[in-house]
């Protein structure tokens, strides 16, 4: 070609030159064949291109989306972070499961040996600890004062007293979960932390301290209240004389934002190894999942099943029962 | 609480079935994985960032985050989702006759392997550019990468998928005589 004015023309059919600039080009295209060619060859990959529609077609939107995005996601979540470093993904889930388990078994060995190792500084600095160290209260201690690092020990508070000679087993549940609640830093290894930074840049806008701050538990107890209030007035639904359940859509709106809740604070119980709650709020996902997949004008049928699943797995007593739990936890 | 779930809905219902066709493009049609990891972003962005994005801004951190998961893909291997995929497209419904079908089919494949043979920052940009219609700067934004870097990209993009096109229509018609 005599005159390449391509990438011109490249920044032309993007509407990126100022106006002169396209007046000049345009003038030049008038006469010359070869940049006319580029510009239609550079339109006729835009439209393929553009043209192009997924292979298999995304779900439609509306609540059908919100049932998309909860059952894949808990499908990958069972992977995890670690199953997709691992490139398990796909594989068998026994497969799956028993890799995680065996690592997550070697991590829990690599955190003992840690933990019996280490000793913070402040621990070592003054023996001293304060008194009811042991007992969990998470306003006693500011988030930074050294006694809490000393009392992290998990040793048992000896004041006035020589330290004993055989030492108090430690607690490594109970300091972990002393250290969440008081929104500290944690001193001591997690297995969290032992991630491999293969996703270090997807995560980057995470913030440990909002996923991870006492609010959860708050979050939870109001969720689970709220799924509750749910469940009654779903359960309370009556068909009118024809036979058919007036409208649920308030009901469907609802479990959707409820849903979408639900799979975060179930991911992030699953994440804390709360197990109690994770499995509560797994049981909860399908309800929630198929109030919001219902039809405006649902058929009586459909309404009758998920009434009796919700009967069945006992869910409204279950979540009242752990929200006043959880709520009181928090307390 | 309430209208930030709402928020979240439009904004997954408007920009979803964009991000997985963004996806499976720059993941070479892997069309399972592509809808995967565009859950996984909105996941991450309803998680980590959703109250904290200022307003606009949610679009551009979904593609960027998505295109981090679909690098990470790529440097976990390719092969694994093939044949996954295959059956897919195998069952996926079809809505026109065999024959268009079959050349729809053709033509989606032909791009597919075209854009394939780009780098993946090249084919990043000029898939922003040409399917979500983003300018140079927000493409910029998304990809953390300058104005100009965008507009030499995409340029190398074009030149290099025209020639491609140019040495595909020529064996066409070596085959066809």
């Amino acid at each position: 070609m005599a005159c390449d004015q391509s990438e011109k023309i490249s920044l032309l059919i993007d509407g990126e030159l100022t106006a002169t600039e396209v007046r000049s080009l345009e003038l030049h295209l008038a006469r010359c064949e070869d940049c006319n060619q580029v510009r239609a060859d550079f339109l006729g990959l835009r439209s393929q291109i553009s043209a192009y529609s997924p292979l298999l077609a995304p779900s439609k939107p509306g609540p059908a989306l919100a049932a998309v995005l909860a059952k894949p996601s808990r499908e990958r979540h069972q992977a995890g972070w670690l199953g997709r470093f691992l490139g398990l993904g796909d594989a068998l889930p026994v497969a799956r499961y028993a890799t995680i388990a065996a690592l997550l078994m070697i991590s829990v060995a690599i955190g003992t040996i840690a933990l019996l190792r280490y000793r913070p500084p402040t621990e070592i600095a003054n023996n001293k600890s304060t008194p009811g160290a042991d007992v969990v209260n998470p306003t006693a201690a500011s988030p930074d004062s050294p006694d809490q690092l000393a009392s992290n020990s998990g040793r048992k508070p000896s004041k006035g007293k020589p330290r004993e000679a055989t030492p108090n087993q430690r607690k490594p549940d109970s300091k972990i979960k002393r250290s969440k609640e008081q929104g500290t830093p944690k001193p001591l290894p997690q297995l969290q932390n032992s991630a491999p930074p293969t996703y270090a840049f997807v995560n980057e806008p995470d913030d440990p301290a909002a996923t991870r701050s006492g609010d959860t538990d708050a979050l939870t107890a109001s969720h689970l209240e709220q799924s509750e209030l749910l469940l009654r007035a779903f359960r309370n639904l009556r068909p009118n004389r024809s036979g058919r359940i007036a409208e649920v859509a308030y009901e469907r709106r609802r479990a959707q934002q409820l849903l979408y809740r639900n799979i975060m604070l179930r991911r992030e119980a699953d994440s804390e190894g709360d197990v109690e709650v994770s499995s509560l709020l797994g049981s909860l996902e399908p309800i929630l999942l198929d109030i919001a997949n219902l039809r405006d004008k649902p058929r009586r049928g459909d309404v009758e099943t998920i009434k009796e699943r919700v009967e069945r797995t006992s869910l409204v007593p279950l979540l009242q029962v752990n929200s006043m739990a959880v709520a009181r936890a928090n307390e | 609480m309430a209208s930030e779930d709402e928020e979240f809905t439009t904004l997954f219902q408007d920009f979803y079935p964009s991000l997985c066709r963004f996806l499976e493009c720059l993941l070479g049609g892997r069309a399972a994985l592509a809808q995967d990891l565009a859950q996984e972003s909105f996941l991450q962005l309803h998680r980590t960032a959703w109250s904290k994005l200022p307003p606009g801004e949610a679009r551009f951190w979904l593609y960027r985050v998505a295109r981090n998961f679909a690098i990470n893909e790529f440097r976990k291997g390719q092969t694994r989702y093939r044949l996954f995929e295959q059956v897919v497209q195998v069952m996926s419904p079809r809505r026109r006759n065999p024959e268009e079908e079959y050349e729809a089919q053709e033509q989606q494949q032909m791009v597919l392997e075209m854009l394939q043979s780009l780098p993946e920052d090249q084919r990043a940009a000029l898939l922003l550019r040409e399917q979500e219609q983003l300018s140079y700067r927000e493409i910029g934004h998304v990809l953390n990468i300058s104005e100009s870097k965008v507009k030499i990209d995409i340029f190398r993009a074009r030149t290099a998928l025209r020639e491609c096109w140019a040495k595909r229509a020529k064996a066409h018609r070596a085959r066809g005589h």
